[in-house]
């Protein structure tokens, strides 16, 4: 966060009614009466420096930051002064202006080398491009894309789109300009996607034929395919209806095997090392496991859009904490679909209903254990 | 909301890490030849022990990738990267001997994920590339950053003098075959006692004695002596027959002849028999016996020491080596159930014979609640710091019931699992109505092994093919219910009899 943060920003919203008077006098007019207008309206009072997980007296591990769901988040001077930042983090969405374009179902999200946030929204038929720096948003494959769902990124910047339903995946370059498309003939129902840097695999989930296609991502040549249809038993290796994957830093393939309730895992050759998770209201226990990233740690993040939550797990399934429930407030999701996480330890998770994309931030190990040994809990991290 | 107010961390972050490793600094042609990467990595080609593949050059597993830029803003991209997906997929495309099937043979663990774990690829201060030798203490040891052999001995225990010759002394980590068999199971050398013996001598007239002149040349040195350390002086086995435990060996031998031992009473079964005389007329008038305790003793037991209570040569070898189906499920199924194939098949069978079918230890569900039921009562035996049931027939570890959640169900109850009101008793097994079987935990799962690990007789994880066995239209209607059945009795239909009652 920034060094200093503003009075709007620590100010008790419970003691809000009884210090309205007082902050008149420092704040804009305006801006202090739609605060007050918004707060009789009813919308939850919510200091988001506290929107902590696990809370306290636990050591924080992941930390709300801000919430996109349009050009009006990026670059507020745009717009009309209509929406103020309490809105936003009420999570209400604002009327947009004419032509000003909004998320509608975000669904995949991905992050590049710059920083920019790319989330691919399946209601409006494009890939939204937030650049938080120059405060833009661009727009990829309008009239190109018709229902965009999982997105992959790889290091020279080339944003890869899966179509589910056009069958085929988009691979657009840095600029933005269309470099190409493939995987007609091989995918039914493309559906989240995940890139192996390393190896330059394209991993493309395909719900409808129950398996993994592996492509070349540079090539675009196809591969393999990984597992198959489950039966009845569901056995170690198949899926029912695979929606999104992961990749690891060994590069471990994490995929969420959604009608079966759990996570499988493949080596980068495709051979089964292990699979967690069954159907249940249990932490750890999953009904709807869709988007699914892999941190800095090698956690796994997982999120289910019954129960409106991210769970994370360490990379033998072990739960450690899940954050989220079902709401329409900051940190609360309404049909939470799509994560990514970027190497800056950023986390972005879409939800279809609201149209949000919420950004998190983990507090990574290293950067947790000076608070650890504060309340005199040993950790041990990991060799880098 | 401003987000220019956390865009400066997010710069941060995005910009001093770099993001990716694959990307190569320096343009190559893809028919690089080796002496060109070797301008800066001459680090990998250096060392005492350098892999073998290096003279094939570079390309022998590497792969250089130059993706042409589609304009003249941007230059072409090289990447380095390994010819096939995995590290070990590249080792075993060469090393294909170190690959082993897993139903057939055992594989040292960390060799089937990843041959990294333990070997640098390239070159390495160790024999064999490894990234830290297979001898020393605990931190230089390779071997023992997983393993802890050694390195907790007892006060008055005893440590094998070779675990500081190296465990390469007696393992060879990739030794590959048949899992039933020591030697490949433990990734032995050479199987005992032939590999005891490259340093024992067994003509030693020290070592004669200490085994008081019995002919040890060609005995299991493992069915007295732990390998690599013990609590007891001589690296002796935990658990000893009494009477070897006091070197009162006379009482069962005779002065060894011709390189034979010689016991005072024979058949062996019949000098056991003088002390165990109670075990006897157990196997002679059970009403059930067991036709494998009829023979010898030591069929079974280990006369001398053992790592097993009551002296057993092995808790389930023993019983595998007469029963094949059990031990087919053993080596196949995924999901055993560890009172069976961890604590022994003695925990729910008598060996020496029974009262009951398939000599079980009690009858129906009620062997099951012994230990599933809140209601268990495990004693804790003082003497050998374990855990008895069936009252103290049955000795398990101390930590036993430590994993073991209860169901929430009690020996005679006739409903209760999976839900509150499903029968477990008292009624026919719907699933096969003509046999009139009784419901008992058995009507939905499996005692020894399954698939997955609730066990169901069906294999499968979900209880759906399990449930429509029974829960189904095409099923028969339901049978008559057992006569003098507690069903009748229960609650529910208590309640409707009496205001029948009152009706009247």
């Amino acid at each position: 966060m920034t060094s200093k943060p503003s009075r709007r920003n620590l100010l008790p919203r419970t003691g809000y009614a009884v210090l309205v008077a007082l902050l008149v006098a420092s704040l804009a007019p305006r801006a202090g009466a739609a605060d007050k207008k918004k707060h009789q309206a009813g919308a939850p009072p919510v200091d988001i420096s506290k929107l902590v997980w696990p809370g306290p007296p636990d050591v924080a591990r992941i930390r709300y930051e801000a919430t996109i769901t349009g050009e009006d988040d990026v670059n507020p001077t745009t717009t009309k002064k209509k929406s103020t930042w309490m809105d936003k983090l009420a999570g209400v969405s604002m009327p947009q202006e004419e032509g000003k374009p909004r998320l509608q179902k975000p669904y995949g999200v991905a992050v590049d080398s710059k920083g920019r946030i790319y989330v691919a929204d399946g209601g409006s038929g494009r890939v939204f491009v937030f650049d938080l720096e120059k405060k833009k948003v661009a727009i990829r494959g309008a009239n190109q894309l018709s229902s965009p769902a999982g997105l992959a990124i790889d290091d020279t910047d080339r944003l890869f789109v899966a179509d589910s339903a056009q069958h085929a995946i988009f691979i657009f370059r840095e600029d933005g300009s269309l470099e190409g498309a493939f995987g007609e003939g091989w995918l039914h129902r493309p559906a989240g996607i995940a890139l192996d840097n390393e190896n330059r695999f394209l991993y493309v989930c395909d719900s409808a034929e129950n398996h993994v296609v592996v492509f070349d991502a540079d090539t675009m040549k196809y591969l393999r395919v990984v597992g198959a249809p489950s039966n009845e038993n569901a056995v170690p290796g198949t899926f029912g209806n695979p929606t999104n994957a992961a990749v690891d830093s060994e590069g471990n393939l994490y995929v969420s095997d959604t009608f079966n309730a759990r996570i499988q895992v493949f080596d980068a050759g495709g051979q089964f090392i292990r699979m967690w998770g069954k159907r249940g209201s249990n932490p750890g226990n999953f009904m709807r496991p869709k988007g699914i990233a892999v941190d800095g740690d090698d956690h796994i993040y997982v999120v289910d859009s019954e129960f409106n939550n991210v769970q994370i797990f360490d990379n033998e399934g072990r739960i450690l904490m899940f954050f989220g429930d079902r709401g329409e407030t900051p940190g609360k999701f309404m049909l939470a679909t799509g994560i990514g996480i970027d190497k800056g330890g950023h986390v972005i998770v879409t939800e279809q209903w609201t149209g949000r994309a919420q950004i998190f931030r983990y507090v990574s190990e290293a950067e947790a254990k000076p608070e650890y040994e504060k309340q005199g809990k040993a950790r041990d991290v990991k060799p880098q | 909301m401003k987000v220019s107010r956390f865009f400066p961390i997010l710069a941060v972050v995005f910009f001093s890490t770099s993001l990716f490793a694959a990307k190569h600094p320096i343009p190559l042609d893809p028919n690089t030849n080796a002496d060109k990467c070797i301008e800066c990595h001459a680090d990998k080609t250096k060392g005492a022990s350098v892999h073998s593949a290096m003279s094939m050059g570079c390309m022998a597993c590497h792969e250089i990738r130059v993706i042409q830029s589609h304009d003249k803003k941007h230059e072409d991209i090289t990447r380095v990267k390994l010819i096939k997906a995995t590290a070990t997929g590249q080792c075993l495309t060469c090393h294909e001997d170190m690959k082993g099937s897993a139903d057939k043979s055992t594989v040292h663990a960390p060799v089937t994920r990843n041959c990294l774990t333990c070997h640098d690829p390239h070159t390495s201060k160790y024999k064999n590339q490894l990234l830290k030798p297979a001898e020393g203490g605990k931190d230089e040891n390779l071997c023992l950053q997983c393993h802890i052999q050694g390195l907790n001995v007892p006060k008055d225990g005893s440590r094998h003098a070779a675990l500081d010759m190296g465990c390469a002394t007696c393992h060879t980590t990739h030794k590959i075959g048949a899992k039933d068999k020591r030697e490949n199971q433990f990734h032995l050398v050479k199987d005992a006692p032939a590999l005891c013996k490259d340093c024992h001598d067994p003509t030693d007239a020290a070592l004669k004695k200490a085994h008081h002149n019995q002919p040890f040349g060609n005995a299991d040195c493992l069915g007295c002596h732990d390998a690599h350390q013990s609590y007891k002086p001589k690296l002796a086995q935990l658990f000893r027959h009494a009477p070897f435990e006091s070197g009162d060996c006379e009482s069962c031998h005779a002065e060894a002849k011709d390189g034979k031992v010689v016991l005072t009473t024979n058949p062996s079964r019949d000098l056991c028999v003088t002390c165990h005389d109670e075990q006897a007329k157990q196997i002679a008038n059970a009403k059930v016996p067991h036709p494998g305790a009829q023979g010898e003793c030591i069929a079974c037991h280990s006369p001398h020491a053992s790592r097993f209570d009551r002296l057993l040569k092995d808790p389930v070898k023993v019983c595998e080596s007469c029963h094949p189906l059990q031990a087919e499920m053993h080596r196949t199924k995924g999901h055993l159930h560890a009172a069976a194939f961890r604590d022994g098949c003695y925990t729910c069978h008598n060996g020496h014979g029974g009262e009951l079918p398939a000599l079980l230890r009690a009858e129906g569900n009620r062997l099951c609640l012994e230990c599933h039921s809140p209601n268990r009562r495990p004693r804790f035996d003082p003497a050998t710091g374990a855990v008895t049931i069936f009252n103290g027939a049955v000795r398990l570890r101390r930590d036993y019931f430590a994993s073991l959640p209860p169901l929430d169900l009690q020996a005679g109850d006739v409903m209760g699992h999976p839900i509150a009101a499903h029968p477990v008793l008292a009624t026919i097994d719907r699933s096969d109505p003509e046999k009139r079987r009784p419901m008992t935990c058995l009507s939905c799962h499996q005692p020894h092994a399954g698939a997955f690990p609730n066990l169901l007789v069906t294999d499968t994880n979900s209880s759906m093919p399990l449930c429509g066995r029974c829960h189904n239209a095409a099923a028969p209607p339901p049978p008559d219910a057992i006569t003098n059945s507690p069903v009748a009795t229960q609650p529910a239909a208590k309640k409707k009899k009496k205001k029948e009652e009152k009706q009247q």
